[in-house]
């Protein structure tokens, strides 16, 4: 048994990894992914307001995060209505049902005025204040 | 200026006493460089390592993805106690584990990991007329035993580590290893003979 196991390395290269191989797309798509992706709550929470700017739907916010490299609610959208809960609660966003029985949520007067304080610490990101002001920004 | 030493340390495979404070103060740029290396570096060892969890070619290759992704954005937390390697490996093998623990794993892949291990017991099957038979029944053998005693002796005999350095990664200390690797011997020897 000792004798097959220290051949262990030759005969997985020869089995198993014998097609498996971390090449240069891999790599691509990990560095595409990790430049994309948004790091911490606040963040998360900040691309959630930009995305409010228009009427979404819970599971429509999970998608277009994800779009936006937050991909820990793709799994797990329990998170992110735990999230959309607080914000609500906090009056930074409010919600509905429409008449399809469906929540969407949008900006509430507090979470515009984050999203405006944001905008302007951060000129990237005016692509949605635009949005929110039709184009004055 | 602590950058640049970090960079060059690391093209060592390890950091050797750098600061607490240098990783922190790494900018985007850096931190990409400092992806890169760990890829080409690592990322061959990372999927055989995640691959030997999984058992399943496309999981392993999504999974070691999340894995550089999530490495990229912890390197603030990276203190330098340990060595990179270690690190690394430590998160891929949580990850791995995190992942065969998850509802999602156990609930809507089942079938399909079933599928997938019949797919590749075929083609090493096919493989078995071209070359040695008994290597690819050791193979299979291992691929099947519990993750507990799969992984000691994968860490063991395929990547040639100590008792010690199986017993930081896997969070174990060494008699726990010591018996794992000798139950996984006479488990392996068993099914071998049957």
């Amino acid at each position: 048994m000792e004798n097959r196991l220290i051949k262990l390395k030759k005969s997985m290269d020869q089995t198993v990894f014998s097609n498996l191989n971390f090449t240069e797309q891999h790599q691509n798509e990990i560095r595409e992914k990790a430049k994309n992706t948004i790091e911490n709550d606040n963040e998360i929470t900040l691309a959630i307001l930009q995305l409010l700017v228009n009427n979404r739907t819970g599971h429509e916010l999970a998608l277009l995060l994800n779009a936006r490299g937050v991909s820990k609610f793709v799994d797990a959208e329990g998170m992110l209505y735990t999230l959309l809960h607080e914000l609500e609660h906090d009056k930074c966003i409010q919600s509905n049902w429409n008449e399809s029985k469906v929540k969407y949520y949008y900006l509430a007067k507090k979470g515009i005025g984050i999203l405006r304080k944001s905008e302007i610490k951060n000129t990237e990101k005016q692509v949605s204040l635009k949005e929110l002001f039709g184009g004055e920004a | 200026m602590n950058v640049y030493r970090l960079i060059d340390s690391w093209k060592g495979g390890e950091i050797v006493g750098v600061g607490e404070m240098t990783v922190e103060i790494l900018g985007n740029e850096d931190k990409e460089a400092v992806l890169n290396d760990l890829m080409n570096t690592y990322g061959q060892e990372i999927l055989r390592l995640v691959y030997s969890y999984v058992n399943d070619k496309e999981m392993a290759e999504d999974l070691t993805q999340e894995i550089f992704v999530k490495c990229y954005k912890s390197l603030h937390t990276y203190k330098g106690n340990a060595k990179i390697k270690t690190w690394l490996w430590r998160i891929a093998i949580n990850h791995s584990k995190d992942y065969l623990k998850s509802w999602h794993n156990k609930n809507v892949i089942v079938s399909e990991n079933e599928s997938t291990n019949t797919n590749t017991n075929k083609e090493m099957i096919e493989q078995l007329v071209i070359q040695k038979e008994d290597d690819h029944q050791l193979v299979i053998a291992i691929m099947n035993l519990p993750i507990k005693y799969r992984e000691v002796l994968y860490l063991f005999y395929y990547e040639n580590l100590s008792l010690k350095e199986l017993s930081v990664l896997i969070g174990k200390n060494e008699n726990t290893v010591k018996t794992r690797l000798r139950r996984a011997k006479e488990l392996l020897k068993e099914r071998l003979e049957e």
